[in-house]
């Protein structure tokens, strides 16, 4: 099986990335046209990692080529998406194929200048990625005349406060300005007016992380480890009642359940599967009968759910849906930015909704005013937050009903008896 | 964008004629359709944040905000479908999850969007059964400002307004989600000229004036089309006046507030503070009958006053404060009587870059186009208006003023004038706009306008000019015509 970021970690240092042939897929991109990487990119079907799976080629095409002001890329590693971890691994395991991703991106759309935005909590992986970058411009890959050409790229890095929403393009460009972390109403689009005014792309890590080997591989061959249309391996963030948590990649397409079962072990202490939120807390639950899916944008979008950030929870039989419920609730209400009313109203509306379930005060009619309210945020917002907060919970409430139903009627928890 | 290309759109239905680059609620607005909204207001920036202006366009996949939205040839858009319909209900139920029903004690009732809206477009019971979020109530912000976190709705207009109008930037939203509140940034307090209009643009009761607070429901209060004295700009303004006594509590107070009227070539949609809180004058301190070294004599006593000074060298020293058609009658009066005319006025004072100009008086221009200059003499008599400090001292004065001032036993004769909210006339602004203000009030007392002052003056010198505002407002005009070249 071939894999495109796997096999580079641990390779931290500059020197040992080098000897495994690091930085040679930049040093070939800036060989040839921007115009020529967009066109491999699109070849690829390398599709956003973030969460939103936006083919990458397409979102660099709509920056104008010729731009009076300056154009700049913003590398979103604020995963602030509840079980997702898988960019802290490639910042900690891999820094420098970030940094070729960066090169490449930044050539192929013509820009100079790169931030890096990392969650304030990644404190001690930003320090590591800032060695890194110091590397790179030690070799001469970053800074001026990078490779001996006459293209330059500066980067900087960035670090959030800890607010989720800044993970959010728009609010994430505001945060970088230095403003309160709120998301812009689109359009105007980040590509043609986002930082400062000016054209940005804004890519996830991982994405990035991915360029080097389609420039040295070719995007036909990048695409042919995927599926249609999404080209590529992703890196799956496995979490919760599994024996074997942690970071694996696989081709995109792979079967959910080849993940679980193979991959990570299987339920924990050989109990029973409840269900799985496939794509980070936002992506809607699947339950046990739904796992046979393959793991690519659009099988998951059409089984109602989302490959999201590729953070796969599992959660097995000893779970209480009504505590799931209110731990994601109160996720989206302490994250809220609290610009748009639904989404500031509604989210700790359905947190102290879930909260009262939770601790046997909830009423009948409850489940019907959680999905209410979750229809009435969902689209109405600047940023998909509100949605986020909602998809999972009118998919909680719709799959697992009967128990939430007699965790109401019988003011205690069915699942979690002494 | 005035001149802008003009465009059609169909809104409901309807074709309506509009300029490219408006935005879609203004378009909507000006064509009679009205789109609800909290954050939106058309003297500010918008931000779309409190999604009740909601529209369907056709061709997009999810309802957009209409006050973010310019207009495009061609743009199909529903406005009032079901489904906008549902919508409204619901942010409508998400705004009042932490809304305070205090409405009962709450100055802006009568007069809240937030009512009017939960009438038009909801009724439904309330499925809200939580705690509600509490949050810093009755906290200072200045010198007119008093802000309830609870009521406030989060539409940040007032944060805007300072960003945007006046660039002061006093305010900022803290916290986050449902904690969120609009509070000052360390150190500062909302001092600028323009604080009240807080008040004005606040959609609830979360800013109210520490001036008007619980003095009168608003549903009570009289409203008259006026304009400010206060400088040259003359912004437009409403007097909001309570004079029944069986609901108002405070015995000698008329006036309530002052609020800003839009006009676009004029004041935009504000004032300033000087002009909505100076209005105290018009119910305090006032001269309530004909006065003589200091004693009140009657008016028959005030006649026979002024019939001795027949014979001396008179000057007339008229006000910038008078209107129109005040000056052009007096004017007439002193050269019947071969009276010398000047113009007395406020001195300049403080100017900014947003309304108020240097001159504080608000017909300055209209007694330029009369041709009455500030020229001090040295008569026998004096008839001074309104600025008793213009008077040359060791002779007779006589003066027609409407407020109370210090010395007033050294003047021969004063007369009681009504004050701009008690009369009606014009004043020409210092853009050359003439403008009217409309009776409010009653004079106070004994008090009289300026204009049957002066045919009481007539009477007394033997003269026949009857006061007919109209005709002087005909005549004004006339020299209006002459001075702009029109």
């Amino acid at each position: 099986m071939s894999l495109v970021i796997t096999p580079w970690f641990g390779k931290v240092s500059i020197e040992y990335y080098i000897k495994a042939g690091g930085y040679e897929g930049a040093k070939k991109a800036l060989s040839m046209k921007p115009e020529e990487v967009i066109e491999e990119v699109k070849k690829s079907n390398l599709r956003g990692r973030g969460g939103a799976g936006f083919p990458t080629g397409l979102k660099w095409s709509f920056v104008p080529r010729e731009s009076t002001r300056p154009k700049y890329l913003c590398i979103n590693a604020d995963e602030g998406e509840p079980g997702t971890f898988k960019d802290k691994y490639i910042i900690k395991e891999a820094p420098h194929l970030l940094i070729e991703g960066a090169i490449i991106a930044s050539w192929a759309v013509g820009i100079n200048t790169a931030f890096v935005y990392i969650r304030g909590e990644y404190g001690k992986f930003a320090l590591l990625l800032e060695k890194a970058i110091e590397e790179a411009y030690e070799k001469g890959f970053l800074g001026k005349n990078i490779f001996g050409t006459d293209f330059s790229l500066e980067i900087f890095v960035h670090r959030g406060a800890g607010a989720y929403v800044c993970g959010e393009e728009t609010a994430l460009i505001e945060s970088l300005e230095g403003k309160r972390g709120n998301p812009r109403i689109r359009p105007p689009f980040p590509a043609t007016m986002g930082l400062y005014n000016c054209p940005t792309v804004v890519n996830n890590v991982e994405t990035l992380a991915n360029l080097p080997a389609i420039i040295r591989e070719g995007g036909e061959w990048f695409a042919s480890l995927g599926v249609e249309k999404s080209g590529g391996t992703k890196l799956f963030a496995v979490s919760g009642h599994v024996k074997k948590p942690g970071i694996y990649e696989l081709p995109m397409g792979t079967s959910l359940k080849t993940l679980i079962y193979e991959y990570a072990g299987g339920i924990r202490e050989n109990r029973r599967l409840k269900g799985v939120i496939p794509g980070g807390s936002s992506s809607p639950i699947l339950k046990p009968q739904e796992i046979d899916i393959p793991l690519d944008y659009d099988s998951l979008m059409k089984a109602g759910s989302m490959l999201g950030s590729g953070a796969v929870i599992v959660l097995d039989e000893t779970t209480c849906m009504a505590k799931v419920l209110q731990v994601i609730t109160r996720f989206y209400a302490h994250e809220s930015c609290g610009q748009c009313t639904p989404c500031r109203q509604g989210t700790p509306w359905m947190a102290k909704i879930a909260e009262r379930i939770v601790s046997g005060r909830g009423r009948k009619g409850d489940l019907d005013l959680l999905v209410d309210i979750a229809r009435s945020m969902m689209g109405k917002t600047i940023c998909p937050l509100a949605d986020a907060a909602a998809m999972p919970v009118i998919a909680i409430c719709e799959k697992y009903r009967e128990e939430l139903e007699e965790h109401i009627r019988e003011k205690r928890c069915p699942v979690e008896r002494e | 964008m005035p001149g802008g290309k003009r465009i059609k759109i169909i809104i409901d239905g309807r074709e309506v004629e509009t300029e490219a680059g408006t935005l879609l609620i203004k378009a909507a607005e000006d064509a009679g359709i009205y789109i609800p909204r909290f954050c939106y207001h058309e003297g500010l920036r918008p931000d779309g944040n409190c999604r009740m202006c909601l529209v369907e366009i056709e061709g997009l996949r999810k309802p957009v905000p209409s006050c973010m939205t310019p207009v495009k040839e061609g743009m199909i858009v529903r406005t009032n479908t079901p489904a906008l319909q549902e919508h409204r209900k619901k942010v409508l139920e998400f705004i009042l999850t932490s809304h305070p029903m205090d409405c009962p004690i709450c100055d802006q009732a009568g007069e809240c969007v937030l009512q009017d809206y939960y009438f038009d477009y909801d009724l439904e019971d309330r499925r809200y059964l939580e705690d509600r979020e509490r949050k810093p109530k009755r906290v200072y912000w200045g010198k007119n400002l008093i802000y309830d976190a609870e009521r406030c709705i989060l539409c940040r207009r007032c944060v805007r307004f300072l960003d945007n109008v006046t660039g002061t930037r006093e305010l900022g939203v803290f916290e986050r989600g449902i904690h969120s509140y609009i509070g000052l940034f360390d150190g500062k307090k909302i001092e600028n000229d323009y604080s009240g209009n807080l008040v004005d643009i606040c959609p609830v009761g979360a800013i109210t004036d520490l001036d008007f607070r619980f003095k009168m429901r608003v549903w009570f209060l009289d409203r008259t089309p006026s304009i400010c004295p206060f400088c040259a700009r003359g912004c437009n303004i409403e007097i909001h006046t309570n004079t029944d006594r069986l609901r108002n509590r405070f015995s000698s107070q008329r006036v309530f507030r002052i609020k800003p009227r839009k006009n676009q070539d004029v004041n935009g949609w504000w004032i300033c503070d000087e002009g909505r809180y100076s209005y105290k004058f018009i119910d305090e301190g006032r001269i309530l009958h004909p006065m003589s070294n200091g004693r009140k004599i009657t008016w028959e006593a005030a006649g026979k006053k002024l019939r001795e000074i027949i014979g001396n060298e008179i000057r007339v020293y008229l006000s910038a404060w008078m209107s129109n058609e005040e000056l052009i009658y007096w004017k007439r009066l002193a050269d019947l009587l071969q009276w010398k005319v000047s113009l007395v006025k406020r001195p300049d004072g403080d100017e900014d870059k947003l309304l108020r100009v240097k001159d504080k008086n608000p017909n300055t221009t209209g007694a330029k186009i009369l041709g009455i200059k500030e020229e001090r003499g040295n008569e026998e008599v004096s008839v001074v208006f309104h600025f008793p400090e213009f008077a040359p001292e060791q002779r007779i004065k006589i003066g027609i003023f409407t407020n109370e001032f210090p010395d007033m036993e050294g003047w021969e004769l004063i007369l009681p004038a009504a004050v701009f909210a008690e009369k009606e006339g014009h004043w020409t602004n210092f853009q050359g706009k003439i403008q009217k203000f409309q009776k409010a009030l009653e004079p106070l007392g004994e008090a009289m306008d300026e204009g049957r002052i002066g045919e009481f003056f007539a009477g007394a010198f033997g003269i026949e000019l009857p006061w007919d505002r109209q005709e002087m407002e005909r005549e004004f005009l006339k020299e209006y015509k002459k001075w702009s070249g029109s």
